[in-house]
């Protein structure tokens, strides 16, 4: 089940939290190579972790430990497109009550989690979490070999510029539509009729 | 500028594409767009037993495809090698090497159909084999920022074609070879001649002679080359 922590309920997730910031470490800063800033040795924690975040935190049934995440955050406050990247939107940073950000999606790098299932789950709840949340549109910034993958399972995913070299690598950055149709394909591909929002977090998060 | 708009433009208009032949017409004509004269689309790495789920496509000039058929190129195409070896964009001129014999013969034959360069990219399909994809030209011009477009661009070919694919998928189409059919004209892909096949399956020369008459026949086929073409598009032997 995956867990919507905002400012509000954070004191309630603050272990898993850790465990999140913990891994981020080893993806982003120890796999991925990312220029990004780590605190304590081994945290990962950027500019954009705010009250404003909100995070998509998918746990294992005791709710303790961080199996996969996902960072949320509004286009209309500061974001990574809008404040690291604009120059990726050829026509202006998309900005809106119903377009949010969508950035460091992971899932855990343990040897026992399998990360398709966590995958599905964090792309359905990230489905659930934008119709509840009156989301239109999700925008991220990406290498461009991952739309590949992206396409490929589904997404409906505009690209609001020319992809840019930067550094070894090239990034473009994209807008996904959410609707009903892409919850239902999601749950269509788990088999899954219920949310996998925990619906009482919500309540809390609010 | 012009060819950012052009890809943009593909792009918008993929939802309106509703068969293979005019999204690769689609995509043909925006390669074009940026010098570049015909392409391949492929997943060579895929197992032979999942052949059926092999993926291909090309606007190659037909000679040309014959003779690289023909001669298996497929297995020995510096381009290719590289490609699956390097996992990232690269341009042909960077796979020639003067020690290779067999990559400088292709290269230098490829000049004859007036491709001396191009610009290869992988591309990662949902169950995790690599697809590539590579494109001639006899005058590349390219600079990052065009070769980037024209990535996203692929990818977007790529996973339509895949869509429409998967949606048109378990019809076979057209007249289906006999086992021993599709296993002389593989040997005809592979450049025996009759006599060669006889000898390789232990049949007489007449014998195999028939055998891929009646591939030329079903197929509608005027050429071997031809025959050898319509079957590995039609799945029906491998590339």
């Amino acid at each position: 089940m995956v867990d919507v922590v905002t400012a509000n309920n954070r004191c309630n997730f603050s272990e898993s939290l850790e465990a999140m910031h913990r891994d981020r470490k080893k993806i982003f800063v120890d796999g991925l190579k990312w220029d990004i800033p780590v605190v304590d040795g081994q945290y990962e924690i950027d500019q954009f972790d705010t009250e404003d975040a909100i995070y998509l935190l998918d746990l294992d049934a005791q709710r303790k430990r961080h199996l996969g995440s996902v960072r949320l955050l509004p286009s209309t406050g500061p974001h990574l497109l809008g404040s690291v990247f604009p120059y990726l939107c050829d026509k202006g940073v998309p900005v809106g009550d119903d377009i949010w950000e969508i950035t460091r999606l992971c899932t855990a790098p343990a040897k026992d989690v399998e990360p398709r299932p966590v995958r599905r789950r964090i792309a359905t709840a990230l489905c659930e979490f934008g119709l509840l949340y009156g989301i239109n549109k999700y925008t991220c910034v990406a290498h461009v070999q991952w739309l590949s993958s992206l396409l490929a399972v589904g997404w409906e995913c505009e690209p609001l510029g020319e992809p840019r070299q930067v550094g070894d690598e090239t990034i473009g950055a994209m807008s996904i539509s959410i609707t009903p149709a892409t919850l239902q394909m999601f749950r269509n591909k788990t088999g899954s009729r219920t949310p996998v929002l925990q619906l009482q977090a919500i309540a809390q998060a609010a | 500028m012009q060819m950012t708009n052009s890809t943009f433009e593909f792009i918008e208009q993929l939802d309106c594409q509703t068969d293979i032949p005019s999204l690769i017409n689609s995509f043909q004509s925006l390669i074009g767009k940026f010098g570049m004269a015909c392409f391949m689309i492929g997943d060579p790495t895929r197992p032979k037993m999942q052949r059926d789920d092999r993926l291909w496509a090309t606007t190659w000039p037909q000679d040309w495809l014959n003779h690289w058929l023909s001669q298996n190129y497929i297995s020995v195409d510096p381009v290719i090698n590289q490609l699956l070896a390097r996992n990232e964009p690269i341009l042909w001129r960077e796979t020639r090497s003067a020690n290779d014999d067999t990559g400088s013969k292709i290269f230098n034959e490829a000049t004859e159909f007036h491709m001396t360069d191009g610009f290869a990219l992988p591309i990662y399909s949902r169950d995790g084999f690599v697809v590539g994809i590579t494109m001639g030209t006899d005058h590349y011009e390219l600079g990052k920022q065009d070769e980037a477009c024209l990535h996203m661009a692929s990818i977007y070919f790529h996973a339509k074609l895949e869509r429409l694919r998967a949606e048109s998928a378990p019809k076979p189409r057209g007249p289906r070879l006999t086992p021993r059919e599709r296993e002389c004209l593989s040997w005809v892909a592979a450049g025996k001649t009759d006599w060669e096949i006889s000898q390789i399956l232990s049949i007489s020369e007449q014998t195999a002679h028939e055998y891929v008459q009646n591939a030329l026949i079903k197929l509608n086929a005027t050429t071997r080359a031809q025959a050898v073409a319509i079957a590995i598009f039609t799945k029906q032997i491998l590339a």
